[in-house]
């Protein structure tokens, strides 16, 4: 039997699949926005906090799971500490572009820069028929 | 009686081995960004049980390996996430082999994407949210990447073994 058996279909997969990663990340890319953006704190699917990201700022994130302290400085988000066991959120890369998040597991705690909509439904005082 | 013995013994030497790979790539410190996904090195046994024993048996080794790695080095959240990143992956890899003109080295790449993506789904039922797709693209390259890395030395390695069991006559 032959040492390594590359054959044409495994090329074909493998092209095949990095047409989907690239297509996939093109569409992130020039979809997501460089302004206008905020930062979104969630805890468990549901909105924690929104901040800035324009203001530098240090704000400290705690539940009944435990707590993550959020730095915002010039527009770069980042998870400075934390109460998980892991701390493998503490350890990401700092985020600054729209759609991108920083995770923490154990808390539940999601971090996500978004993209401000012209109109956001929740800067709408009231709405008049 | 002698041919089922071996055939235990040789599970059970693929899965011991497992438990060492995967508590080698735990020692490598590599964050793909996601907690708890891990590039899933171990895959490497599990090509080798696909091709030389049946779907059953590489979930069988995978399951002791995931229980085995996750009690002793483990959480919960690990084994969640090996589980679900190994299932997928299983699934996957089993239906690819099954395309004619596939040799191990695609079933090892589609394995190891699957992996990833499979861990990432996961990853967002638990928090609850959609907007880690992005990750998809970069899990997709890592996947593509420990595939060939798991592919190159399990041809070998299956190559060789496949040898030892034909002359035991188990495979």
């Amino acid at each position: 039997m032959e040492a390594i058996d590359i054959k044409k279909k495994d090329f074909i997969l493998i092209c095949l699949l990095l047409v989907i990663a690239a297509v996939m990340y093109g569409v992130w890319y020039f979809t997501s926005e460089k302004e206008n953006l905020y930062v979104q704190v969630t805890v468990d699917g549901k909105v924690y906090e929104t901040y800035q990201t324009d203001k530098d700022a240090v704000y400290k994130v705690e539940t009944d799971n435990g707590y993550n302290v959020i730095e915002v400085k010039s527009g770069k988000v980042s998870v400075t500490d934390a109460s998980c066991p892991d701390k493998i959120c503490v350890h990401e890369n700092a985020i600054s572009s729209g759609g991108q998040s920083i995770i923490c597991l154990p808390n539940k705690v999601v971090v996500s820069v978004i993209e401000k909509k012209e109109k956001n439904d929740k800067e709408i005082d009231g709405v008049v028929k | 009686m002698s041919k089922n013995i071996k055939r235990v013994a040789y599970i059970g030497l693929l899965a011991a081995f497992a438990v060492v790979i995967s508590y080698v790539e735990s020692l490598l410190p590599i964050n793909i960004g996601i907690p708890g996904v891990k590039p899933g090195l171990a895959n490497f046994v599990i090509v080798i049980a696909l091709y030389e024993f049946n779907v059953k048996d590489a979930f069988m080794i995978n399951l002791i390996r995931i229980l085995i790695v996750g009690m002793m080095f483990g959480n919960l959240f690990s084994i969640l996430f090996s589980i679900s990143g190994a299932v997928v992956s299983l699934i996957v890899m089993a239906l690819v082999k099954k395309i004619k003109g596939m040799s191990l080295f695609g079933v090892s790449v589609a394995g190891g994407v699957a992996h990833n993506v499979g861990q990432l789904i996961v990853a967002a039922f638990v928090v609850n949210t959609y907007t880690i797709g992005y990750y998809i693209p970069v899990l997709i390259i890592a996947g593509i990447i420990t595939g060939i890395l798991v592919g190159i030395p399990a041809s070998i390695v299956r190559g060789v073994l496949h040898k030892i069991l034909v002359s035991e006559r188990i495979s």
